[in-house]
């Protein structure tokens, strides 16, 4: 900043400083040489004056007659002493007539010489002869006596002479004949030329110089008022504002009163000053509210998330059947839902359901839809019976009109039979063991919510082991590409068939992946969620399974049981001791806190997946609800003063099963571990 | 589970055999709070002990926070899943493991 402050004043003054020497240079040679030629004139005039003077002393048709006399006849002196008068009084340094030779003009003679008695000049003697000065005066001699002039005047200055200048004067003198005899000169000094052309020179550069300074200074103060200290508060408060965002509690207005384009700035930057701060003021309640927004709306997400079962395998306690569910809402909540609850032990509830519309309102009238369907259908009812209930709660409140189309279906898990009933809901599709996936159209009813009192029917479907059902929502033969092709029911069960044999998982993978293939880049418009049920068939023996009291001391009977079991099925050592530790830490566990400080029933069931190779183990209890999974993890980097004893045992239980679930179900703690073995 | 002990002055090796676990971490507990008083080098030999649980964490976690006041402890010869739990656990960075 002050490098270029400097830069500019330097700059500024500068320039005035070149301008005024250059004017005063031009002022100076105008006037030196105006001064000069003005007193040249003065001077000549005054010469030749005295010269006219000198003149009529001097009778031309004599000279012969002086020339002869030797310069001491009386008549002679009488014209050197007037002579000599004129020439003390009338400020001429040197009065003298000459005659030149007239073959060049090479030398003069002397016939009158006067001086000045003041000047240092001596006289030349009468019929002095020498040579003449130089070719300037040979030439004007030369005129006057051709008479091509009647006067001449020699000007010898400074610098092209040694001795001090001078002006010579010369007239020719004409006899009576006309013809000129001879020239009268008169010289004059020129040192009152040279002293005043000296003193004006002074007086000039004093002049200049103190101009000089007054402008550096005028031009310093003015440029400091007037442009630098109002550029610097400018500057100044530009770099406060930056730096605390907030417009200046005194206006640069009131402090910088210039009316120029200075003012016009300050004005500017004050006005600037309030937008931005309004902006910000706006920018920042905005965001904020955009933040809120946008916090609820995750939230949201995530409570609709958790709201339906998302822990897959979901029932790892039932090997009669296996099921997997995806949901990918397009905005940050949907309106699609899936379901699956045991409504008892022999009884599995299945709901695919598409809310009309999108995002909010979809999400709110699906989470009530949802616990309504649920609730109807613990109330041990069909499918139909369910839709019924459900509809006739819905319309009774249902102002803004909305609706939902409901696939509900209710698996018999000991006998393989599907009840179902359809509100307006997609096709289900339906693989048979040997065969592939194919739509299965059933009977359609009405949305739920549309209107009051419709009846729903049912349809009952024998599901043999190996059978699967996928049920969906639009979202999936509906989904867009770029090219606004629709995804389509063709597409769909191509991609259901493409490995028609994997798990519940794998055939939705699937058509997840053919989906992605499809839409490629363009935007999800539509929620996307699907269930895939696969029916394995009524367990073979019934579950191997130990109940005890739960208290330390029946740990030993637990891990006896489990390792019968085990060993049953060839299970390794290593594997056989992790399991072996789960089950002490996990008994442990429930005889401390299910029931206390009371005591109650725990029941440890065994199963074995020949194909996995994977060992199920589930503890049941009717203690208070608790999951242990829920408790955080230790932190295994503390020393050893710092660690709390205890909290190990479920951690080290995640860490060497490989699956493990809870879930609080019928009234009882259900917790499942798995191990491939 | 058999705990073996071989007092040398003021060196103690418990031997362990078998499994230490929540039914027998109680007896280990008490063995130490008898023995440990005036021990200076305590070593856990595990090579016969099958595995442990976090309740035997915890006893040896209780041994090495008194060891760490009055001397030094070891503990040699873990198997290969023991040695696994120390590691999940960050015992490994607590115990003297040899």
């Amino acid at each position: 900043m002050k490098r270029l402050r400097q830069h500019v004043t330097f700059k500024s003054i500068a320039g005035m400083v070149l301008l005024l020497v250059l004017f005063s240079a031009i002022v100076s040679v105008i006037g030196y040489r105006t001064f000069t030629n003005a007193l040249l004139d003065q001077y000549a005039e005054g010469a030749f004056l005295t010269a006219q003077t000198a003149a009529e002393l001097v009778d031309a048709d004599r000279l012969d007659e002086y020339a002869q006399s030797g310069g001491t006849t009386p008549a002679y002196m009488d014209v050197w002493n007037r002579m000599d008068h004129l020439c003390n009084t009338s400020g001429s340094t040197f009065i003298y007539v000459i005659v030149p030779d007239r073959s060049d003009y090479g030398h003069i003679t002397f016939l009158f010489s006067t001086i000045d008695h003041d000047s240092s000049y001596t006289k030349y003697d009468f019929g002095f002869v020498r040579e003449t000065t130089n070719d300037e005066y040979r030439e004007k001699y030369r005129a006057l006596y051709d008479l091509a002039a009647d006067r001449e005047l020699v000007i010898r200055d400074k610098g092209n002479i040694e001795t001090d200048s001078h002006i010579t004067a010369m007239i020719g003198l004409k006899g009576s004949d006309g013809q000129v005899k001879g020239i009268l000169c008169v010289q004059r000094q020129m040192d009152v030329l040279a002293a005043e052309r000296n003193t004006f020179l002074n007086k000039v550069a004093i002049a200049l110089v103190g101009l000089l300074l007054l402008v550096i200074a005028g031009q310093a103060v003015y440029l400091h008022r007037v442009l630098l200290r109002p550029l610097n508060l400018i500057t100044e408060e530009a770099a406060r504002f930056s730096r605390e965002n907030r417009a200046a509690a005194h206006k640069l207005r009131e402090v910088i009163r210039n009316k120029d384009e200075i003012g016009q700035l300050a004005d500017s930057v004050d006005r600037m000053e309030e937008q931005i701060e309004t902006y910000i003021t706006d920018i920042t309640r905005i965001t904020a509210e955009r933040e809120r927004i946008s916090t609820e709306l995750s939230l949201a997400t995530r409570i609709q998330a958790a709201f339906i079962p998302h822990l897959f395998p979901p029932f790892p306690d039932r090997p009669e059947f296996s099921l997997y569910a995806t949901m990918d809402p397009a905005k940050e909540v949907g309106g699609d839902f899936y379901d699956f609850f045991l409504i008892d032990e022999d009884h599995l509830g299945l709901v695919m359901a598409d809310v009309s519309g999108k995002g909010v309102p979809a999400a709110l009238f699906m989470m009530a839809s949802k616990i309504i369907l649920q609730s109807c259908a613990m109330l041990g009812h069909g499918p139909a019976a369910i839709l019924t209930k459900t509809n006739e709660a819905i319309c009774s409140n249902n102002q803004e009109q909305m609706f939902v189309t409901v696939w509900l279906g209710i698996l018999e898990i000991s006998t393989g039979k599907l009840t179902a009933a359809n509100a307006g809901h997609e096709y289900p599709v339906v693989k048979r063991a040997e065969g592939g996936f194919e739509l299965y159209k059933d009977r359609h009813g009405l949305v739920v919510g549309a209107m009051g009192g419709v009846r729903y029917r049912e349809y009952e479907l024998q599901m043999a082991p190996g059978d699967k059902i996928f049920v969906y929502t639009d979202g999936v033969p509906e989904a867009n590409n770029a090219r606004n092709e629709l995804f389509g029911m063709e597409r769909m069960i191509a991609a259901l068939n493409e490995d028609a044999c994997a798990g519940p998982e794998g055939i939705l993978k699937n058509v997840r992946r053919a989906v992605d293939d499809f839409v490629e880049e363009a935007e999800q418009f539509d929620d996307l969620t699907m269930l895939c049920l696969e029916y394995k068939g009524p367990q073979a023996q019934p579950p191997r399974e130990l109940t005890v009291d739960a208290a330390v001391g029946n740990i030993p009977s637990a891990i006896e049981f489990a390792e019968a079991e085990l060993d049953a099925v060839a299970c390794p050592m290593k594997a056989k001791m992790q399991l072996t530790m789960a089950i002490d830490e996990i008994m442990a566990n429930i005889a401390q806190y299910a029931y206390a400080p009371g005591t109650g029933p725990v029941t440890l069931r065994f199963a074995f997946e020949e194909g996995t190779r994977t060992v199920t183990l589930t503890f049941l209890d009717k203690g208070m609800p608790y999951d242990p999974l829920q408790k955080e993890d230790p932190d295994v980097s503390l020393s050893a003063e710092d660690r709390p004893i205890g909290g190990l045992g479920v951690y080290l239980v995640k860490k060497t099963m490989d699956h493990v679930a809870y879930e609080y179900r019928h009234n009882q703690n259900v917790l499942t571990i798995q191990k491939r073995i | 589970m058999i705990i073996d002990q071989n007092k040398n002055g003021n060196a103690l090796v418990l031997a362990l055999e078998g499994r230490l676990d929540t039914m027998t971490a109680p007896q280990l507990e008490a063995a130490l709070k008898e023995a440990l008083p005036g021990v200076e080098a305590l070593t856990f030999d595990l090579e016969k002990l099958d595995y442990i649980s976090s309740a035997g964490l915890r006893v040896l976690l209780s041994a090495q926070k008194t060891m760490n006041k009055q001397g030094t402890m070891k503990v040699k010869n873990a198997n290969e899943m023991i040695l696994e739990i120390f590691e999940v656990t960050g015992f490994c960075d607590i115990l003297t493991i040899e």
